[in-house]
């Protein structure tokens, strides 16, 4: 146990280590950095008009299938509280983009984990140490989850201070449960779902195809999971529509049908468990096939 | 758009046509480069065999989309009320990113087997990756000349030879300058996955939100990839479709010249004067 352990703390240091020198946590920290810094100063002059005269919902009512709002004019005291809450709505809505992002980019990032391993011919070398397939395949994973959990991480960080100073401070409550709900689960939960569906390929080209297919097929199922109803399914779906439908559908306010079922909170902690079982469940499977080539 | 075009007249015309000159010199450059290469050693052509090396995984991917997100554009009013796809559009959200992606995938300088061989040959190395190219910009202009050519029967276009000039014009620039920011970052940094994970972001962000970065940045407009014909006029635009196209004609001749390097090539040095003096620090003594 303590030395399976100690393998797992090695192959996870080392792993993470080699994705450093590669450049591929580069590769995914500057173009999400840059995207949301100019999603920041891109959006400024969009979200100043929003901010420029605070408007309170004063009543709604139902035009055949759509909610209609009445908004006024809010009192000087409630226009802080409605620009900050406005300031949260627009840059909850970006959740959308690093969704799309996240669920485009760590896939082919990481799909050639443990494929370049064989590739390179250091499999067989592995193969002959006292290392369980196991803690192999765990060490990858968890590798590649931190490796998109730093880029992650980094990014939002950069993101949630430019959009404060550059924007307008907004409901850091929420920003955190966005970034705990929706959007690091988007991406760690794609890294893990690639990493062991491509540990069987033969070579790196046919890991990164993976990793492509599985970025545009994540892209095609958000569409699946954005219905009226919520099923089960929409649980299980990689693409984790859920959270975009919370986000988008969510924060978009009037126009959506009546007939629509909002998720909750609890449903996109729900989702995210599903996911984590996703993995563990693919991680057991991969074990197996790992395990039946080694014998 | 009066206000748009009056601001860009005052100063990013004229750098935009300097731009576009110069690109137009790499360009002939580049041409008359090849062509004299050619001649000097005709008949070394090994289509074949970077075809086979290329795939066709990509080229069938790009062709199921496109196709796919044809007939449903036509088949089902929701879909395009929800993605706000007309079938238009869907050649060139679909054939700029694969081919971009599969020019990236083109070859990895760590990965590619035989390399040392390769480099041995008479033939300059500049050639495997040029054939690949040309093999892949047919197979994906085939898919969008087809694919345009089906979007205009579906959306019951009477002229059709003027209505696929312009709509290939919307989707070819961009097809050329996302090929040549894969060949180019995939050449310099010796792996296919980085000119991947560029193309897909440049994408996403010009073709989802070009349009909000021309609000607040109006300056950008020579380089935005999805400008709408409407925006500007009609000498702007083409002077942006110019410019893309080219700025993607220079990426990958700039791409294509860093393989002619074959120290480069092997290890990912450069015998640069500044590389040379790095080496002779760790020379033993």
């Amino acid at each position: 146990m303590i030395r399976s352990t100690t393998q797992l703390g090695a192959i996870i240091r080392y792993e993470f280590l080699l994705q450093w020198r590669q450049r591929t946590l580069l590769a995914s920290l500057i173009p999400l950095c840059l995207l949301c810094l100019l999603l920041v100063f891109g959006f400024r002059e969009n979200v100043a008009q929003a901010l420029r005269v605070p408007q309170v919902v004063v009543g709604t009512r139902q035009e055949g299938d759509v909610t209609v709002t009445t908004t006024v004019a809010a009192e000087p005291a409630q226009m802080e509280t409605v620009r900050r809450q406005a300031s949260t709505v627009v840059l909850l809505s970006l959740e959308s983009v690093l969704h799309m992002v996240g669920l485009l980019l760590f896939p082919i990032l990481m799909a050639d984990m443990i494929p370049k391993d064989r590739q390179y011919g250091v499999r067989e070398l592995l193969d002959t140490l006292p290392l369980p397939g196991g803690v192999y395949l765990g060490g990858k994973l968890f590798a590649a989850m931190l490796s998109a959990l730093c880029s992650l991480m980094i990014t939002l960080i950069v993101m949630g201070v430019a959009w404060w100073i550059v924007i307008y401070p907004y409901v850091l409550g929420d920003y955190l449960v966005m970034v705990l709900l929706a959007v690091l689960p988007v991406g760690l939960l794609s890294t893990g779902l690639i990493v062991l569906l491509a540990a069987g390929q033969p070579t790196r080209r046919r890991a990164i195809l993976l990793g492509i297919g599985f970025a545009i097929a994540s892209l095609v199922l958000v569409g699946f999971g954005l219905t009226k109803s919520i099923y089960l399914l929409d649980y299980f779906n990689p693409s984790r529509p859920l959270a975009f439908k919370y986000y988008v559908m969510g924060m978009s306010g009037g126009g959506i049908p009546s007939s629509f079922e909002l998720v909750s909170i609890g449903q996109l902690a729900l989702a995210v468990g599903a996911g984590i079982l996703e993995v563990a469940v693919l991680w057991w499977f991969v074990r197996g096939q790992l395990r039946r080539k080694q014998s | 758009m009066t206000d748009l075009t009056n601001t860009l007249s005052a100063w990013t015309r004229p750098i935009s046509w300097s731009l576009l000159l110069l690109l137009g010199g790499v360009t002939v450059w580049g041409v008359m480069h090849t062509v004299q290469t050619v001649q000097a050693q005709p008949g070394r052509f090994t289509w074949r065999m970077s075809a086979r090396a290329l795939g066709v995984l990509l080229a069938a991917a790009s062709a199921f989309l496109t196709i796919s997100l044809l007939l449903l554009t036509k088949a089902d009013p929701s879909f395009i009320r929800f993605t706000e796809l007309t079938p238009s559009q869907v050649v060139p959200l679909v054939v700029p990113l694969l081919g971009g992606i599969q020019a990236a995938l083109l070859i990895s300088l760590e990965d590619e087997p035989l390399l040392e061989l390769s480099l041995s040959y008479p033939r300059p190395f500049a050639w495997l990756v040029a054939e690949r190219l040309g093999v892949m910009f047919a197979l994906q202009i085939c898919i969008g000349l087809l694919g345009t050519l089906l979007g205009l029967s579906l959306s019951g276009e009477g002229n059709l030879l003027a209505g696929m000039v312009s709509a290939s014009v919307r989707w070819l620039p961009p097809l050329i300058f996302l090929v040549g920011l894969g060949v180019r970052v995939t050449l310099s940094t010796r792996q296919n996955v980085f000119g991947a994970v560029l193309v897909i972001p440049a994408w996403f962000v010009m073709r989802f939100f070009g349009d909000v970065m021309l609000i607040n940045w109006p300056f950008v407009w020579p380089l935005h990839l999805y400008l709408r014909p409407e925006t500007l006029s009609g000498a702007d635009y083409l002077l942006n479709r110019a410019l893309v196209t080219l700025l993607g004609i220079g990426l990958t001749i700039s791409g294509v010249n860093e393989v002619r390097n074959e120290e480069h090539v092997l290890t990912g040095a450069s015998s640069t004067p500044f590389n040379l003096r790095r080496l002779r620090k760790v020379e033993p003594s």
